[in-house]
């Protein structure tokens, strides 16, 4: 009875940003199946960002409360920091921070400088 | 918790991992998600989680009891919203009701104050709220059914949404729960891709425009020149729909990727022509709710006389702005929009036919100057810091002058996506579901670091967490 009356129908096509034109319900063929290859984004994703990102892992660590627990977490992550500073691997976060540094800077010729205002 | 930071993220990997991991393992996959919510909510703190299970309780009830007592339904119904809209009255409402109720006293003459009790506004209550209420009207109307209370909790609970929307309608979701999760390459992709341009919106744009522009402005606006008001109001216009957007555009990429649909819920908000084809655009989802469950369950819509209709709208709209929190500006926010909404109800009405239609690019360009002019009083703290505002903008007062190059740019590149293809998400999702994973994660994590390089400081929380 109350089936009969019910709109449970789940979210229409096309409402969502995600539906994409040709892979609706009952697109023909089906689309490709993304789990694997999903899981193989963010598994090499993580992979490359704990490399690379070492940045976020000491940022992270350096805001933990300093206790006997957090200590060894926050030596280690200051420590892969700088290991990969001297291979070369946080150059590219460097490099974009110091270009975002020099455009924060910028001013407007006859424009103050921050410090003066 | 907040989403772009590392925390977050390695939170969830495990919970993107085991998810499809139980994809077949039925109420096993919403008990993994539930409980997941609710270490993401308890982040926050993890009192809230107690009042999030207990609404979700009262709203499974009531929803049995609606649904097994059709007789007694209307009674059921008002007593759930009552339920429902007293917590949320009690935690948005009770600091502004006991201060105003304690400077009564005192003007009264009664001098020691009653004591007030520390509330803390948990993160998030308002839309858990608003999708208990939909839930009920929607099984009490039948257009959703019944649902067992771990599919309900889901549905409140579920992090990716739980604490600034989008709001999602029970016969959206309910269902989804019920089926096995799907993933397609070009869902992955896309919502990577979601992912990602939230990220830059949020870490980048809206953080950077509220760190060195607008809330120094705002925070002592008369220090600052005509030039620097106008900028930052421009400048807190790009940076709440970046905020915003950003939250759900991440929310809505994250839900996919754990295999649920949510709805789109910004969609170039900035290019509207009108203010009702702004609501069409912005927070389309709460626009939504407050329509169907304000406008027209409550108020009546539009099937009534016209000065009623009208009442309705403004109403609507001020009641929106309300619940935004008890501040005038919020109310004043409301009511420009409502009287907008009204104007144009009304011009429509009496327009000459033969008078040509306004150029696009006028419309929009008066469209966004009404809502950014919205935008100060909902910005401002008090009324007269906004008032404040205005006059110096329209005396063109000298001042200081912080707005730079930089955040200029932001606000260029905020407005700029407005304009770009709508559909452009879409179409670079399926241009990365052609690239092997690898190729892929090169990309991801290159725009990553640009993001982690170019964000300046920590992140702040999202604008909307505090309604």
């Amino acid at each position: 009875m109350l089936k009969a009356h019910t709109m449970d129908h789940g979210l229409p096509w096309g409402d969502s940003p995600i539906d994409l034109p040709d892979e609706a319900p009952d697109a023909d063929p089906a689309p490709a199946g993304g789990l694997g290859w999903a899981f193989g984004v963010i598994a090499t994703g993580c992979l490359a960002l704990a490399l690379f990102n070492s940045h976020a892992v000491a940022n992270w660590a350096n805001q933990l409360p300093q206790t006997t627990a957090t200590a060894p977490v926050i030596d280690a992550a200051n420590r892969w920091h700088d290991r990969a500073g001297a291979l070369g691997l946080n150059q590219v976060v460097d490099r974009v921070e110091r270009a975002a540094a020099a455009m924060r800077a910028a001013r407007w010729p006859g424009q103050s400088p921050p410090d003066q205002r | 918790m907040l989403f772009p930071t590392l925390i977050f993220h390695v939170f969830f990997v495990v919970v993107f991992a085991a998810n499809w991991l139980l994809r077949r393992a039925g109420d096993w996959r919403l008990i993994l998600l539930l409980l997941a919510s609710w270490l993401f909510y308890g982040w926050f703190d993890a009192r809230f989680v107690v009042l999030l299970l207990a609404s979700a309780l009262i709203n499974w009830g009531a929803g049995r009891l609606i649904s097994d007592h059709r007789g007694w339904a209307r009674f059921w119904l008002v007593l759930a919203v009552v339920a429902n809209l007293l917590i949320l009255g009690f935690f948005k409402y009770y600091g502004w009701f006991a201060a105003s109720a304690n400077q009564g006293l005192v003007q009264a003459g009664w001098h020691d104050a009653l004591p007030v009790l520390d509330v803390v506004l948990p993160v998030g209550v308002s839309f858990f709220t608003f999708q208990g209420i939909s839930y009920v009207v929607d099984v009490r109307q039948r257009r959703s059914d019944p649902a067992r209370l771990i599919e309900l909790a889901t549905l409140m609970s579920f992090f990716p949404h739980l604490v600034a929307g989008p709001i999602v309608r029970p016969a959206h979701l309910l269902p989804q729960l019920r089926e096995p999760p799907r993933l397609t390459r070009g869902v992955a992709a896309t919502s990577l891709v979601l992912i990602g341009w939230g990220l830059i919106k949020k870490a980048v744009i809206a953080n950077d425009l509220a760190v060195h522009l607008v809330d120094p402005v705002f925070a002592d606006p008369a220090a600052h020149g005509a030039a620097d008001l106008v900028i930052a109001s421009y400048g807190y216009a790009v940076q709440i729909y970046c905020d915003f957007s950003a939250y759900t555009d991440m929310a809505i990429g994250l839900a996919a990727l754990l295999g649920l649909r949510f709805p789109r819920n910004f969609d170039q908000p900035y290019r509207a022509q009108s203010l009702q084809d702004f609501w069409r655009r912005w927070h389309i989802s709460l626009s939504s709710w407050l329509r169907d469950y304000l406008y027209i369950a409550v108020f009546g819509g539009s099937r009534q006389r016209l000065a009623a209709t009208c009442m309705a709208l403004f109403m609507t709209m001020v009641l929106g702005g309300l619940w935004h929190g008890a501040r005038i500006t919020f109310v004043i926010w409301g009511a420009l929009h409502g009287a907008g909404l009204v104007a144009e109800r009304l011009w429509r009405l009496v327009r000459p036919a033969a008078l040509p239609a306004a150029p696009r690019w006028l419309a929009t360009l008066f469209t966004f100057h009404v809502v950014t002019l919205g935008w100060i009083f909902f910005r401002a703290t008090r009324f007269d810091e906004a008032t404040a505002i205005l006059a110096r903008i329209a005396d063109m007062a000298p001042g200081r002058l912080i707005a730079t190059p930089w955040t200029v740019a932001l606000i260029a590149i905020g407005m700029a996506c407005h304009f770009g293809p709508s559909r452009a998400i879409e179409q670079i999702g399926m241009r990365l579901r052609a690239l092997p994973f690898v190729a892929v994660a090169a990309l991801g994590t290159l725009l990553l670091l640009l993001v982690e390089g170019l964000r300046g400081g920590g992140i702040a929380p999202f604008i909307y967490f505090q309604f």
